[in-house]
């Protein structure tokens, strides 16, 4: 058996994906109301969402998914118009869905309410105006009475899906709810039980099934409800039971399933049966097709759980073969250390065959090792996500955003096949956001001040990525009113942040908007001044070892650019020695260093040190990690910056720059702020890598305290 | 035909502290390593040894004599560690642990596992999985999940949650 939360997982990360198709889809129509193609695909989306969800128990997921369908259902035959109110309503549905999925449904009493609140507009929008969705519980039995008073029409169906069904990522079995919404049926499943236990693929499909139908509807009504199926893979004949021996063209292709001739009989029976309200023994109301299929399967197959959870299987498998394969990061991570340490172990080897004479066992070491390499860069590869994986989200953010400030926005993304490390694309989307909304917020003129400034009335923020050597840029670009340089200046004087006096490079001025506390927005907004402002922006860049800049001209617009290492896991680094052992510094914070005899220390007793003109408070290795040994007569002055601040750090020796692959210390131990991890030495053995940023912290808290 | 009830076949590692002998569960090991340079981690925990390049992984070494406070601490000179995989809270978490020499692989059956008996206790009695009768003498059983986890386990939630504040 597979496990159900197995099954869970599968399906979140499976919606998870068809949510993005539907939003990007939503919007898209949001352009293009009638384009036929995005409604069908809009829902077909929505269509599999609650097959998928109802089948792994997410009831209320299937309810909300259920109701989306019929109102696309709707809009797609024309009863409905997909109105600027629906396709809002959707997108909040989209929220909500995943909402649900993150919570596994289980919600709190105010996420509850809205989710209530959320379901009546739905339901009512989708009750209004479907009149043929699915037979709801209650409505159930007014239903079929009015079928028996109407008209009815016999249908005979052969249904015979292809064997490559699954691949195409179909579920036949919903073919049977959507059958049953038309009427009453009676199925009888013809396995081809030969093929079904010789197959070694499993992902093939052979079964098939005839089906009789008792309903008010046409067979074009039929034939609507075989959307996502070839033509080759159903027939459909009208039958009239009272005189089904004269329909030869029936009986010829009935004979032709079965190689018997039909029991008429026996088919008039089922067809009298469906249209009676007593219910004979194989009839089967149309409320649950597990049921009926469990039913129907002949007694050597009959085990409903067998029977689904082939189905289900086969399905996942072929869901996740079509685009990609889903696999867990810590076993990319897992690969990826492996991989690495065949690398070093290979230097290793190179080392010490140096004095051979072989010449054959050097060149062959050699090859290896370049094989070795390129194979740790594929695996590192595997980790990298295209930007694309985010930038929908901001396509949603800038539509309802501007809809909310009633400004005219378009928003253009750029290169969003760069590609950049899984872990890095997850913690800039925030920041990202909070930059966009900015352009938005306060870049972006409402139309009439560019209609008046001949602007076009249609702003513009493009999304910009590309790479730049070992590092991504990516740049926030809008053409609004730009940044007004004096405005900062004075609020920054006003707010004692620089001095009057002070002489000032662009440069300065924009960066003075990263400094804590500053915030240019004149009244507070529903979207900024929430106490989160760039000041924290610019630190979550600068934990993933980023950096941001500003750049504007005043009425055409302001540019903000993150450079980002391609990836975290590897890190450039300064290696320095205290007492003999090895320990990193990451590159970037260093400003410079110098050599610094003991006694000067000695000198200074406030843990601070004469650095040219300023006075630093530092921190000194040795005694921070409590080591013993010899101090050296010269030791070594490695200044830090941070914040246009600096630091100064004190070791033995500094050896030289190392670029080190970081590997996460495991979560045993204690007090461990201050390091970041470690990393693996050219020799295989292990370094410390410090966490400069956090040093520095420890550095302020020991001068305070001093 | 074997008509009698089968008792179920156990693997112990056999291995010495200071003067002691101890047994653990082959289960958990994934290898013994001697001769490995070991990383000191400065300001950390004190039963802690340091940490090693293990199949380019990091692993903890603990100091077992400190770790389960025994009487003789005596370090020796060159120990080997043996690398466990232990599960807290349903995450893998892999560790060494130093013992001064490693002896052999014994097989027993459940039936010969006895009561713990009382020492006195000079180590916490929570640490052993029970005891066992060998040719090589009287041999206690290292309930190794306990040991590392004693109150580790808090440590290491404390550490997740901090790196969850992290990743905003």
């Amino acid at each position: 058996m597979i496990d159900s939360s197995f099954l869970k997982n599968n399906f979140i990360s499976e919606a998870r994906e068809l949510l993005d198709k539907l939003e990007s889809q939503l919007l898209e129509l949001e352009k293009r109301p009638t384009d036929i193609d995005i409604i069908q695909e809009i829902f077909r989306i929505t269509h599999t969402f609650k097959g998928s969800a109802t089948m792994v128990g997410f009831d209320k997921i299937g309810k909300i998914a259920h109701h989306l369908e019929s109102i696309y259902d709707s809009i797609r035959k024309g009863v409905l118009h997909a109105s600027g109110e629906i396709i809002t309503l959707t997108l909040k549905t989209t929220d909500v869905l995943s909402l649900l999925l993150e919570k596994n449904e289980e919600l709190d009493n105010e996420e509850q309410s809205e989710f209530n609140k959320l379901y009546l507009e739905i339901e009512s929008y989708s009750n209004s105006n479907s009149q043929d969705s699915i037979i709801e519980n209650e409505s159930e039995k007014s239903g079929l009475n009015n079928i028996s008073e109407i008209e009815e029409k016999y249908f005979f169906i052969h249904f015979k899906p292809n064997k490559d069904i699954f691949i195409r990522g179909i579920n036949p079995h919903y073919l049977f709810e959507d059958i049953g919404e038309l009427g009453r049926y009676w199925s009888d499943p013809r396995f081809d039980r030969e093929t079904q236990i010789n197959q070694d693929d499993k992902k093939e499909f052979s079964e098939q099934w005839i089906i009789f139908l008792s309903t008010s509807k046409n067979r074009e009504d039929i034939i609507d409800q075989f959307l996502f199926y070839q033509d080759d893979e159903y027939e459909i004949f009208q039958i009239d039971s009272e005189n089904i021996h004269s329909d030869k063209e029936f009986i010829k292709y009935y004979s032709g399933i079965d190689q018997l001739k039909p029991d008429v009989n026996k088919i008039s029976e089922i067809l009298f049966g469906l249209k009676s309200d007593t219910t004979p023994e194989n009839l089967n109301i149309t409320d649950d097709d597990q049921g009926i299929l469990a039913n129907q399967i002949p007694a050597e197959v009959d085990n409903e759980d067998a029977m689904n959870e082939q189905v289900f299987t086969e399905k996942s498998v072929s869901v996740n073969s079509i685009e990609s394969i889903r696999v867990p990061s810590y076993k990319l991570d897992e690969l990826i250390n492996l991989v690495s340490e065949l690398v070093i172990i290979n230097s290793q080897l190179s080392y010490q065959i140096e004095g051979t004479q072989s010449a054959q066992l050097k060149k062959t070491i050699n090859t290896l090792e370049k094989l070795y390499k390129q194979l740790r860069n594929n695996a590192l590869e595997l980790r990298l996500v295209p930007i694309k994986k985010i930038t929908l989200k901001f396509q949603r953010l800038v539509r309802d955003l501007s809809k909310k400030l009633n400004k005219k926005v378009e928003f253009i993304t750029v290169g969003t096949d760069t590609e950049l490390d899984s872990n890095i694309i997850s913690k800039i989307e925030s920041p990202l956001m909070h930059i966009i909304r900015n352009s938005l917020d306060h870049g972006i003129e409402d139309e009439e001040t560019r209609i008046n400034q001949s602007k076009s009335p249609t702003g513009i923020i493009r999304l910009i990525s590309f790479y730049s050597g070992a590092n991504v840029f990516i740049q926030v670009q809008d053409d609004g009113k730009g940044i007004d340089k004096e405005f900062i200046r004075k609020k920054a004087i006003e707010k004692g942040i620089i001095n009057a006096t002070d002489k000032l490079s662009d440069k300065e001025i924009y960066d003075i908007i990263f400094l804590p506390g500053f915030s240019t927005a004149q009244s507070l907004t529903d979207l900024s001044g929430r106490g989160v402002g760039m000041d924290v922006v610019k630190k979550n860049i600068q934990e993933l070892r980023g950096t941001i800049e500003i750049d504007s001209e005043i009425g055409l617009g302001t540019s903000v650019t993150l450079k980002l290492p391609l990836t975290l896991s590897i890190i450039d680094t300064l290696q320095v020695n205290v007492n003999e052992k090895p320990y990193l510094i990451p590159l970037n914070i260093i400003d410079s260093c110098y050599k610094i005899n003991h006694s000067e220390l000695v000198n200074s007793s406030s843990k601070h040190i004469q650095f040219k003109d300023q006075i630093l408070p530092y921190i000194y290795l040795r005694e921070y990690f409590k080591l013993d040994g010899e101090v050296p007569e010269i030791e070594h002055l490695i200044i830090l910056e941070y914040n246009e601040k600096k630091y100064g750090l004190i070791a033995d020796k500094v050896i030289g720059e190392h670029q080190a692959v970081i590997k996460p210390l495991g979560p045993i131990h204690k007090n461990q702020e201050y390091i970041t991890g470690a990393g693996i030495l050219g020799d295989g053995s292990l370094a410390i890598i410090l966490d400069a940023n956090k040093l520095i912290l420890s550095i302020k808290e020991e001068a305070i305290y001093e | 035909m074997k008509t009698h009830y089968q008792l179920k076949e156990l693997s112990y590692l056999i291995f010495t502290l200071g003067k002691e002998q101890f047994a653990v569960n082959v289960n958990k090991i994934i290898e013994v390593i001697r001769n490995t340079e070991l990383t000191e981690v400065p300001r950390t925990e004190k039963y802690i040894e340091g940490i090693i390049n293990f199949r380019g992984d990091i692993v903890t070494v603990v100091n077992t004599k400190r770790k389960i406070n025994l009487a003789d601490k005596k370090e020796i000179k060159n120990p080997v560690i043996i690398v466990f995989e232990l599960q807290f809270d349903g995450k893998i978490v892999r560790l060494g642990a130093l013992a001064d020499k490693v002896k052999k692989v014994i097989e027993i059956s459940e039936d010969e596992i006895q009561a713990v008996p009382d020492f006195g206790s000079y180590f916490n009695p929570e640490f052993l999985e029970g005891a066992i009768n060998t040719p090589q003498g009287f041999t206690m059983i290292l309930d190794i999940e306990k040991i590392f986890s004693a109150k580790d386990v808090e440590i290491i939630k404390k550490i997740e949650e901090k790196q969850i504040e992290k990743s905003f």
